[in-house]
């Protein structure tokens, strides 16, 4: 069960709708096992959210294993939502996550749960014509973490 | 003749319009496949100077004794070798290869490669029945895309397009025609044009598209209703119902998919399959004779065939743009293969546009003007656009046609862009693949050849198993101590467990030099020249195995016996590849490659491997040695060091038996290995090393 958030202001959805300057963005790494590991530039919430993504260890260390890990240093995210985004809420959320100290594997499917929750609630707020990012909200409403890939 | 091998090498000598054959037997004792396509090369191609594009340029297209027959995981794949136009700034000498059924075709039309001399003046076809060999107008063909291209062939060949009975030759068959083909990018002579076969195959790296474009060849097509010859029938099955005990195939009845390590242990699933919509009905495929089947196809057929490496162009952007992978996807790299672009290419493309149209370089009236929207990245449409321009030259694709390196030299933002790191180029022109600062084995492979190297033996092991551990909080089931010495027995002749070390120290010492000379050897004759697939061999730690153990050192001398009747150990194999590997060494000299040429780009120097920030697990775990412990531990950050570089180049050149100072091949080097000749011309050339 993704954590709830409050509903955002049409100041932040709009915010979090935009994308950030190359200076703001943030990195993630592409790893795949035939593909190789390389930096993705990653510009907006939307795309964030639906970069993160690591399946279970289990699928993970499969051999003949081709998907790919999206990786995402959680620490340096949780500061980018802070502080380029400037969404507490939301980077509050993330650091509860990692209070534990789990590892990645484990928290960072539930970090994109709540990245998702937020796109979700953002989406009403985006200009209609924009189909792509439509999409994503509606992969969301369809359940789709992309885990279970 | 031994088993496995036809005797005959087909000879097309475009540019007379004549077919004769080549004595294949002359050139066995170097395997087949690169071996034979190095030997062969080294035979005909008088000026190895020449341009990729210049006529003279000689194409090998090569099968091996283990095409068309029972050897799991190698019986379909094709080596194609030449001078390719992707390297930079000088082309190379250079290989390729892709799977499918195209090299058993070859073998059971009687043909153990095909070389391919000149250029017709205008647009043709090859068309192979067994024997019967005719050089055909492409008339109503070229300008095809890659499947409308096959698919005329196939018309042509067959009759129409059924699978009924055909006559062929002497024989009768239902199978299809074999076709290596190009798209619009290799037809305008693109160095980032890849060779297509049936739906997903292809030979991307090299840019050998761009040279049959250059030749004016459409297409090689080739049908056999032979066989190949084995030494010891019940020997090969024997040897393949003893190699599925190493792999899930082995196991169905205790069905336990078993930890990553073992490359041929692997599960016959689609992993590519993973890449499409989570709704969408998909089946895995996979290449002639293989257990693994890696590749898949999916209910809308869009990029059928191909495999994961050809979906990581574009699958971030269309996860980014719409949610999860969807149509998009499935839609772009069905473009990717019809255009016939070489998907590592692409990708570094978008990656490096990406970020120069987020910095305001690149956009509609900058300073890199271009008319591709950005804000449709990730859709099909955009993919589409972009792909057009670069095969076909214009806006962006105008330099990308030429590849990125070429692209970033013409844009004159090379120095900047691979200082930063932006355009990600390791060495010689090609991108990174995997990271030279922490998996080191992979980087300084590439740097002593002509291409990122794409050998994944070590990689699941030493880099992959470990950090995906690390992001888990778990331990690979190979352990670093267990790594270590099962490297240790298997990696001979040197039997160094020390090659395993990763550590700062470790990655500029003879043991590293050792590693990485061992794999250049092994990955020459086994994988290259026999053609064992590198998505299965080597099989190193293997879960299913004894004691871990995988069937490397034993495997591949059982299969070459029961194939060849040669009876021929796993050192003896590894000898061979040393002398192909100094074979081209040799044609990379007299290119001009010499030791000063052999450097990374600034960013392995000067910007530390960063998964983008360190400040939680980081996936760049690899096993070191320290205070005598073998340990699995992050090198993150990690620069290399340009002096130790430096020096480990010399322990390399100096166990190869080349002259530090140069990097150039000794005449006593060469001629141990039976390979006077080629010292021969290197000293006439004023190259041969001291």
């Amino acid at each position: 069960m993704a954590r709830e958030l409050t509903t955002p202001s049409p100041e932040l959805a709009e915010r979090l709708l935009r994308e950030v300057g190359q200076a703001e963005r943030l990195t993630g790494l592409k790893m795949s096992v035939m593909g190789g590991s390389n930096p993705i530039a990653l510009y907006s919430l939307a795309q964030v959210a639906s970069f993160l993504k690591i399946g279970t260890y289990e699928q993970a260390i499969r051999a003949n294993n081709q998907e790919t890990v999206g990786y995402i240093d959680l620490k340096a995210l949780q500061i980018w939502v802070r502080e380029v985004l400037m969404d507490e809420e939301l980077a509050d959320a993330i650091a509860d996550e990692m209070v534990a100290g789990e590892p990645f594997g484990i928290v960072a499917p539930r970090v994109r749960e709540i990245l998702m929750t937020r796109a979700v609630q953002v989406a009403p707020f985006r200009d209609p014509d924009e189909g792509a990012a439509e999409a994503a909200a509606d992969g969301v409403a369809d359940g789709d973490t992309g885990d279970s890939e | 003749m031994a088993g496995g091998y036809t005797g005959k090498i087909l000879r097309i000598d475009l540019t007379k319009k004549s077919v004769s054959t080549l004595d294949s037997e002359k050139y066995q004792e170097y395997g087949g496949g690169h071996g034979m396509g190095s030997a062969v090369f080294w035979d005909l191609c008088e000026d190895k100077t020449i341009s990729a594009f210049d006529p003279k340029n000689v194409i090998t297209i090569m099968g091996s004794p283990f095409s068309g027959t029972l050897v799991p995981a190698a019986s379909g794949r094709t080596e194609v070798q030449g001078i390719g136009p992707q390297a930079w700034p000088d082309e190379l000498f250079t290989r390729s290869n892709f799977g499918g059924r195209f090299s058993g075709q070859m073998k059971w039309a009687g043909y153990d490669g095909i070389v391919v001399e000149g250029a017709a003046d205008e647009p043709v076809w090859v068309d192979i029945r067994d024997d019967k060999v005719e050089i055909k107008s492409a008339e109503g063909i070229w300008g095809l895309d890659t499947t409308e291209s096959q698919e005329e062939i196939w018309r042509i060949v067959q009759g129409g397009i059924g699978d009924e009975w055909r006559e062929v030759g002497k024989g009768r068959t239902t199978q299809r025609p074999a076709v290596l083909t190009i798209g619009k990018a290799g037809e305008t002579k693109s160095r980032a044009a890849a060779l297509i076969h049936d739906a997903g195959n292809g030979a991307g790296q090299g840019g050998f598209g761009g040279v049959f474009g250059a030749k004016n060849l459409k297409a090689i097509s080739v049908i056999g209703t032979g066989s190949v010859e084995i030494a010891d029938p019940k020997g090969l099955m024997d040897a393949r119902l003893w190699s599925m005990d190493y792999s899930v195939g082995g196991h169905l009845t205790e069905y336990e998919p078993k930890g990553m390590g073992s490359m041929f242990g692997g599960a016959p699933a689609s992993g590519a399959a993973g890449y499409a919509p989570a709704d969408q009905p998909k089946s895995p495929m996979g290449c002639l004779g293989c257990h693994k089947n890696c590749r898949s196809r999916f209910e809308s057929a869009a990029s059928n065939g191909s495999s994961c490496v050809d979906y990581f162009f574009y699958h971030v952007y269309d996860q980014a743009a719409h949610g999860s992978y969807t149509q998009h996807i499935l839609d772009a790299t069905e473009a990717l293969q019809r255009y016939g672009i070489n998907s590592y290419q692409a990708e570094a493309a978008l990656i490096w546009l990406n970020n120069l149209s987020k910095a305001g370089i690149l956009g509609p009236g900058l300073e890199i003007d271009t008319k591709l929207d950005f804000t449709k990245l990730g859709t099909s449409d955009f993919a589409k656009e972009f792909l057009d321009m670069m095969a076909n030259g214009y806006d962006v694709g105008e330099a990308l046609h030429e590849g990125v390196a070429y692209a970033a030299e013409k844009w004159g933002r090379y120095e900047e862009d691979t200082k930063s790191g932006i355009l990600p180029i390791q060495c010689h022109g090609y991108v990174q693949h995997y990271d030279a600062r922490t998996e080191v084995e992979w980087g300084y492979g590439s740097l002593v050849g002509d291409r990122d190297i794409n050998e994944h033996d070590f990689n699941t092991l030493v880099f992959w198993a470990p950090s995906i551990a690390t992001l888990f909080g778990a331990q690979p089931d190979c352990s670093a101590d267990q790594l270590a010495e099962i490297m240790g027995e298997k990696l001979s002749p040197y039997n160094d467990p020390m090659m395993m070390d990763y550590s700062d120290e470790g990655i500029y010492s003879e043991s590293m030099a050792k590693l990485v000379a061992w794999h250049r050897h092994y990955t020459r004759y086994y994988k290259q020249s026999l053609a064992m697939c590198d998505w299965a061999w080597g099989d190193f730690f293997n879960a299913y195995g004894p004691e871990g153990r995988g069937m490397t050192g034993e495997g591949e001398p059982k299969f070459y016996k029961a194939v060849t009747g040669i009876d021929q150990s796993f050192e003896e194999g590894m000898e061979t590849g040393r002398k192909i590997w100094n074979l081209d060494r040799a044609i990379w000299i007299l290119q001009g490659r010499d030791r000063d040429k052999e450097v990374f780009t600034d960013y392995n120097y000067e910007v530390g491997a960063v998964p983008g920030y360190t400040t939680y697990e980081v996936p760049y775990v690899v096993p070191m040695h320290k205070d005598g412990k073998w340990s699995y531990e992050s090198a993150v950050g990690r620069m290399l060091d340009r002096d130790k570089v430096e020096e480990w180049k010399t322990k390399f050149y100096t166990l190869e038996g080349w002259d530090p100072a140069t990097g150039w091949p000794k005449r006593e080097t060469l001629e141990e290995l039976g390979l006077g000749h080629v010292a021969d011309d290197l000293e006439a050339a004023g190259k041969l090393g001291k």
